[in-house]
């Protein structure tokens, strides 16, 4: 063999670290490794910065991918301006939902100080099936989950909060391994709208939070627990506004994220 | 085209870990070069040889718009004030100057040219080759590129060569 007439540089050195070189070329290299302390010293070296990005960067693989990086098909006929600024919308929107307040501008005056107690919320039972129906109604529906996504979420809370009567501000649950798909309208009873908000993680699980405005002024409640037909609610009610979340998941996790939601409203 | 089943979903781990560590910031940031990545590959999807190696065009495309932020930024950059250059300074002394950086903190200090090059090689596992074609550049540049960024990089971190203390190290949108 006569392998050995070729010199071996540092770009050789790297590229044997790098995996680039042929059979041949990589073990003349192997060779100059073993003997010699320096160069041996040097591949180490190398093999220590690759080993160090891929500790430092490799986890990054294990995280859940983001919903909206698994939608962006959805958006990939608009011009890049508009994307733009839809990502720049999506993002203001995240950051207003984990600032943490649902703001009242429009409830009605002395409604939370001032309740009364009629029948215990008649309307409450009502209010929980309609969630759950609701939740029954939608989560399935693979084409249209939502009537508006949350590409557009300034959009979709402008809306929302216009026919609720009331600043709507959509909890970000992203603590909780959930991202905002969008949300709709839905009848709730006379004069009072009902919105609803679907979510995913990424196991595609799916959960909604169903509000409005209870029909009659109703006391405040601790989380409830409810379950129809295998969906799981917790549902309470604050200033005469109902909440509930419904979702086919453990009691527990559904309870945790619940909480989210709870601590976000209650600011 | 199913949503689940499009062949450039399984790369999306991947170019989330390049964009992480090639804009060094918030992971948002990371992210938003990620989605505006996909937005681009799906667009441009029909224009994608069938057959041909997907990962270095996803890069590629990626690669583009990082260079077209950095540009961005650079202009944005030549505004900057004395007074917030110094300002900037002293903070970074006083942080970093004692010992070398972790190996996060000195790739950010990588020159974006030389960031790119050592990320796809190093952390993605690109072959020179690849490398090349989705950065539009030589193979013979890319290895001179990737000797100055290990050799930059080994200083960083030693502490042997001094931080340099400029603004714009990281990419903003």
């Amino acid at each position: 063999m006569k392998a050995h007439t070729q010199p071996v540089t540092l770009d050789d050195l790297m590229a044997y670290v790098d995996g680039q070189l042929d059979t041949q070329r990589c073990r003349q290299v192997e060779a100059l490794v073993a003997s010699d302390p320096q160069i041996a010293e040097r591949v180490a070296e190398m093999r220590a910065q690759r080993q160090a990005l891929r500790t430092h960067y490799d986890p990054v693989l294990n995280e859940p991918i983001p919903l909206r990086l698994l939608a962006s098909h959805r958006y990939s006929n608009a011009s890049s301006i508009k994307m733009a600024s839809i990502a720049a919308s999506l993002l203001i929107g995240l950051a207003l939902g984990s600032a943490g307040t649902w703001q009242y501008l429009s409830h009605t005056a002395g409604s939370s100080g001032n309740i009364a107690l009629n029948g215990n919320g008649m309307d409450l039972p009502h209010f929980v099936h309609q969630a759950a129906v609701a939740h029954i109604a939608f989560v399935p529906d693979v084409r249209r989950p939502v009537e508006i996504y949350s590409a557009q979420e300034q959009q979709l809370v402008t809306w929302l909060s216009k026919r609720l009567g009331r600043q709507l501000k959509v909890p970000n649950l992203s603590g909780t391994g959930f991202s905002l798909i969008g949300g709709r309208l839905l009848p709730g009873e006379v004069n009072k709208p009902a919105a609803q908000f679907m979510y995913e993680n990424p196991a595609g699980q799916r959960i909604t939070l169903y509000l409005r405005n209870m029909a009659q002024p109703t006391p405040e409640t601790a989380f409830r627990f409810a379950e129809q037909d295998g969906i799981a609610t917790f549902y309470w009610v604050d200033m005469d506004w109902g909440y509930a979340l419904s979702g086919n998941l453990p009691r527990a996790t559904l309870l945790n994220v619940a909480n989210s939601v709870y601590q976000q409203l209650g600011g | 085209m199913s949503l689940f089943k499009h062949p450039i979903i399984e790369h999306i781990p991947s170019l989330r870990r390049y964009a992480r560590a090639l804009t060094g910031g918030r992971p948002d940031d990371a992210d938003d070069l990620v989605q505006d990545t996909l937005e681009r590959a799906y667009a441009k999807w029909h224009l994608w040889r069938i057959g041909s190696d997907l990962r270095p065009w996803l890069f590629s495309i990626m690669h583009n718009l990082f260079v077209s932020q950095v540009t961005q930024l650079k202009s944005r950059v030549s505004h900057v004030t004395l007074d917030d250059m110094s300002e900037i300074a002293t903070r970074a002394t006083q942080s970093e100057r004692l010992e070398g950086l972790d190996i996060a903190a000195a790739v950010t200090r990588l020159s974006p040219e030389l960031r790119e090059v050592l990320l796809l090689v190093a952390l993605e596992d690109f072959s020179y080759a690849q490398t090349a074609k989705a950065l539009g550049i030589p193979i013979g540049t890319v290895m001179s590129r990737l000797a100055r960024a290990r050799q930059r990089l080994r200083g960083f971190m030693d502490g042997s060569i001094p931080v340099e203390h400029k603004v714009g190290l990281k990419v903003v949108k």
